[in-house]
């Protein structure tokens, strides 16, 4: 049965509707395709771009530090490491840290690698940065747990094994404190910089590191890499945006073969060596012992360990060169003689010495129990005679020495910066204010201490105390409230044997070396020299080697009070005292006596005897200071063979 | 369902052999050049290799083309007697997806009959084309349009729409919606009747988004109308589809260029999202072909319904042409951002079987309307 002919129109006039709908359906979807690879075609091309390439940072190459004769102090060498993306780990993040913190070995000391609290900081990290930014895990595994990583690559989503290069320092405890190390930039440090939150970058955190950091970081470049969505790049292909600029090499002034013999004499006693040019004042040794190991704290160190070294009472990891402290004792004796001299005190006028003297309603000791009978100033140095000193003290009186001391290098800070001053002074006033600023903005890396020189003026306006006349005795013979760094007693001693106004330098080049040459102290030459005399005299400067001779001055400082009943008892020896009541061992010295260029000063913390405990380890150090005569030495130069050297070391 | 068991002997073997010089062979190359240029898609995102998706996605099209010249040579009248059984053999699967399929990716699509897995909602995309046209078949002429004849088509939508849409799978519950109704409209149902269907849907609609969808789904409408709400979540597929899609620009990046194709930015994009990839490395240019083609086929499919001398290879032919072109636009309306993602392959070009299936076994159904053009089939028994 044939359909009606007005029912199949109707058909064809739906087919129609239908065609035409499906028509406007298709030029709506070509209008649309217009819009998007059309007039929107610009925009959209910019936006793939930015999918497909992502900016890399390509670190600088930190600049490589060296000895006086080239010699590597700090480098960078290629290591292992493994890191993990956190948009890629995606939710099972925490779960995948703990996998490969399981994969890792264990410290030497049996710690494991990664322990909760890490595993907890790293998570935590991952949470305020960026999806995208990888987060280290490790850095320096060993190849073992590297290939135990790779081999369960597939079940460990976003993580990324990569060599990259780390700091190293091959002299090891050496140079721990001078040098310093690098770390990451920890929280408050980094901030909201992009830059130190890079798992890549390292920052100074003490030392030359810290100090010279704007220089040895270099500028940080970018490379853009074709990158898919889920961020892996996808060709090796890099195009560079900015070229990394690496960071300056730096020669400092140090001798590494005299900083280890200073080191090797000094064994595990708690001392101080610096050895310093009393021309350039440039320092060819600065050592605090016991040391660190700065390549601990670049791997990172387990708590335990880093618990032990905080807690060693020899204070390994602060620098007793700089920041330590010490009464002068008899080293300070050169100080009082000068100002005596100046005050019109004839070197020959005879001081006789039974060995105490009473002062008010005090009694004075020499250290020599029956005394010394007549002394001269010459005399005095040599045999270093107390009583000598309380005389020539008081003809001098308290301003007169401090002036001295101050002359002589005493009482101030040498790597003082009006940056590290600001500090300090913000500081100070955020202390006042009750809020005291974080540790890490508080840090001023190798700025010394200003030790302490006392005068009456200090007094009334330190203490609220006037001047006691028994201070000038103490003050003479280098005790008291006097304080001094190692650093401030080879700078005394250097400037006692050239003259000059020496300050200690450390950098060859960069922009922290010397700008200016030393030029003479306001102290006659005459007074020089009677002085010096004095301390070629003195017995503990004899330096075994023919032809050569040193000047030196011991000292031995008390750091208990020996009470009359006990001096009456005998005083106790050294040896019999806690390692803490024990006397610091003192000694400075400089050669050779005709043509002084080296200045030594060593501090024996808790040592003993000045001439039996800090002598012999002088001695020693300036030897090999002689023997290698680094101040005459050809200097070693940057030049485009051997800059950046150290880096494939 | 093999012709050669039919009652024509030798006589019926000549009669296959003519029918099949008369397939239309036109139309097997433009589908033939669609499916290449899908392969060439395929070959592209995965690096110039057959492996994993290209080999087998031109495999697929020559045994679905297989598929179609069978299903092709089989008288229509077969087909006539077939629909409602097909169609109330899906609607049974349909239901026993519901009780017992399996789930995928967040949907029970799947029924597991011994080893092999099926997908009844796609079945479904084709039997529907058949129920209703078979309904519209046996209405009689007296009845075409009205409502009470459309009653019966519309039925046979409602359920398997409702079943596929609980799955939850609304790129397909729409398809089969759409490839239903067209067949109602084009049997002539009344404009009265349209409008006030179209108000109750216009108001139904809303209320099914806030109410009557899953989450995620209506988490794509919200998404679709404003894509920055979430750029790496649901809104990242439509961002990065118009990256890809603007990249290509007037002329493409060409083949194998496209870096948005290449660098994985797009998810399932092998399957859904493959018209990207062809935006993106042949252009403006390279989709208006592709437009065109699609053009083609659905032209060609109407004039074959529109040559049919019985309402139910029209009905049939015009069904498929619906149900393809559906497919087409949706899809690129889809990628292209101008409706929310339903999940709704670009025929013949996107990567999957049973999609594939779908669209040549429809293409066989109208070679088969085709054939029996010149039939005048009467209505069988009417249900109305």
């Amino acid at each position: 049965m044939p359909r009606p002919i007005d029912h199949l129109e109707t058909l064809t006039d739906r087919r129609l509707l239908l065609s035409s709908a499906v028509g406007l359906g298709f030029l709506g979807i070509t209008a649309r395709l217009v819009q998007l690879q059309g007039f929107e075609q610009a925009e959209f091309r910019e936006a793939a771009k930015e999918n497909q390439f992502k900016v890399q940072l390509r670190p600088a190459r930190r600049g490589v530090i060296y000895d006086r004769a080239g010699i590597v102090l700090a480098s960078n060498r290629r290591v292992f490491q493994v890191r993990v993306v956190p948009e890629a780990a995606g939710k099972r993040l925490p779960e995948i840290v703990r996998a490969v913190a399981g994969l890792l070995s264990p410290f030497p000391d049996g710690t494991p690698r990664l322990t909760e609290t890490a595993i907890v900081s790293i998570l935590e990290e991952a949470e305020t940065a960026r999806g995208f930014v990888p987060i280290s895990i490790a850095d320096d595994i060993t190849w073992e747990d590297m290939v135990a990583i790779a081999v369960r690559a597939p079940e460990l989503a976003g993580v990324e094994t990569s060599i990259g290069e780390v700091r190293s320092y091959p002299n090891g405890p050496e140079f721990a404190h001078v040098i310093g190390y690098v770390a990451r930039a920890n929280r408050d440090e980094a901030g909201d910089d992009p830059v130190l939150r890079h798992p890549d970058i390292r920052i100074g955190k003490d030392g030359v590191e810290a100090l010279a950091e704007t220089a040895l970081k270099g500028a940080h470049g970018a490379t853009q890499v074709e990158v898919n969505a889920a961020g892996r790049i996808m060709s090796d292909r890099e195009i560079v945006v900015t070229p990394a600029d690496p960071g300056t090499d730096l020669i400092l002034t140090l001798d590494a073969a005299v900083q280890a013999e200073a080191l090797r004499a000094a064994g595990d006693k708690s001392a101080a060596i610096v050895v310093m040019d009393i021309v350039t004042g440039e320092l060819l040794t600065l050592l605090s012992t016991p040391g660190f190991d700065p390549n601990d704290f670049v791997r990172g160190l387990s708590q335990r360990a880093f618990s032990a070294l905080n807690q060693d009472e020899k204070r390994p990891l602060f620098n007793k060169t700089l920041a330590g402290t010490f009464p002068p004792g008899s080293t300070f004796k050169m100080a009082t003689a000068l100002a005596a001299l100046d005050a019109g005190m004839a070197p020959e006028e005879s001081v006789y010495c039974r060995g105490y003297l009473p002062f008010g309603s005090h009694t004075f000791h020499c250290w020599k129990r029956g005394g010394h009978g007549p002394m001269d100033m010459h005399r005095g140095i040599a045999s270093s005679c107390d009583l000598y000193f309380y005389e020539a003290a008081q003809r001098a009186g308290p301003e007169r020495i401090a002036k001295y001391a101050r002359l002589l290098g005493l009482g101030a800070r040498h790597f003082d910066r009006p940056d590290a001053r600001a500090i300090r002074q913000r500081a100070a006033e955020a202390a006042a204010a009750g809020t005291p600023l974080p540790v890490h903005l508080t840090r001023t890396p190798l700025v010394d201490r200003e030790g302490l020189v006392p005068d009456p003026d200090w007094k009334l306006r330190v203490r609220k105390e006037k001047w006691a006349a028994g201070e000038t005795l103490n003050i003479g013979i280098g005790q008291g409230a006097l304080l001094a760094t190692p650093l401030q007693l080879a700078i005394m001693t250097a400037r006692i044997a050239s003259g000059l106004d020496v300050t200690p330098q450390l950098f060859r080049n960069g922009p922290l070396a010397p700008k200016q040459t030393p030029a003479p102290l306001p102290i006659p030459a005459e007074h020089l020299a009677i002085v010096r005399a004095g301390m070629e005299a003195v017995a503990a400067a004899n330096l075994g080697l023919p032809g050569i001779f040193m000047a030196g001055k011991t000292g031995t400082a008390q750091v208990r009070r020996i009470t009359a009943a006990e001096r009456a008892r005998g005083v106790r020896a050294n040896k019999d005292l806690p390692w803490a009541l024990r006397d610091h061992a003192l000694f400075v010295c400089y050669a050779p006596v005709d043509a002084p260029r080296y200045a030594c000063s060593v501090v024996v913390e808790h040592g003993g005897g000045g001439s039996s405990d800090a002598a012999p380890i002088a001695r020693e150090v300036m030897r090999l200071t002689l023997t290698r005569d680094p101040a005459r030495s050809p200097a070693f130069q940057l030049n485009p063979t051997n800059a950046g050297l150290g880096r494939r070391a | 369902m093999i012709p050669s068991l039919g009652a024509g002997g030798r006589r019926g073997a000549a009669w296959r052999f003519e029918a099949l010089q008369a397939l239309d062979w036109p139309l097997f190359a433009v589908l033939a050049v669609i499916a290449g240029g899908g392969m060439l898609m395929q070959a592209s995102i995965s690096g110039g290799s057959l492996d994993p998706w290209a080999g087998a996605h031109g495999l697929r099209f020559l045994m679905a083309v297989g598929v179609a010249i069978v299903i092709g040579l089989t008288p229509l009248p077969w087909w006539l007697r077939l629909a409602y059984p097909i169609y109330g053999m899906t609607l049974l699967l349909l239901l026993g997806v519901e009780f017992f399929g399996d789930e995928r990716l967040g949907a029970q699509r799947w029924l597991q009959i011994g080893p092999m897995s099926l997908q009844p909602s796609e079945i479904m995309k084709i039997a529907i084309v058949l129920a209703t046209a078979r309904a519209v078949h046996d209405t009689p002429t007296a009845l075409l349009g009205s409502l009470r004849a459309s009653l019966l088509p519309l039925g046979l939508i409602i359920a398997p729409v409702g079943l596929v849409a609980h799955q939850p799978d609304l790129g397909t519950s729409i398809l089969v919606a759409i490839s239903g109704l067209s067949i109602v409209f084009l049997s002539g149902l009344k404009w009265p009747v349209i409008a006030v269907a179209g108000l109750g849907g216009a108001i139904a609609g809303p209320l099914f988004v806030m109410f009557g969808l899953k989450d995620y789904q209506r988490e794509r409408v919200l998404t679709f109308l404003d894509p920055g709400r979430d750029p790496l979540g649901a809104g990242y597929h439509i961002t990065q589809s118009k990256i890809a899609i603007g990249n290509g620009g007037w002329t493409g990046a060409g083949i194998g260029q496209g870096t948005q194709s290449r660098l994985d930015f797009l998810p399932e994009q092998h399957t859904d999202f493959i018209f990207t990839a062809l935006a993106e490395e042949t252009g403006f240019v390279g989709v208006m072909v592709l437009i065109g083609l699609f053009g083609f086929v659905f032209l060609r499919l109407m004039a074959i319904g529109a040559d049919c001398r019985n309402l139910f290879g029209r009905m049939v032919a015009s069904g498929v042409a619906v149900t393809i072109i559906s497919y087409v636009l949706i899809n690129m309306a889809m990628v292209s951002g101008l409706i929310p993602v339903v999940g709704v392959p670009l025929p013949l070009v996107s990567y999957g079987g049973t999609a594939m299936l779908t669209v040549m076994v429809g293409i066989g159904l109208a070679l088969s309307a085709r054939n029996g053009a010149a039939m005048t089939m009467p209505p069988m028994s009417s249900l109305i």
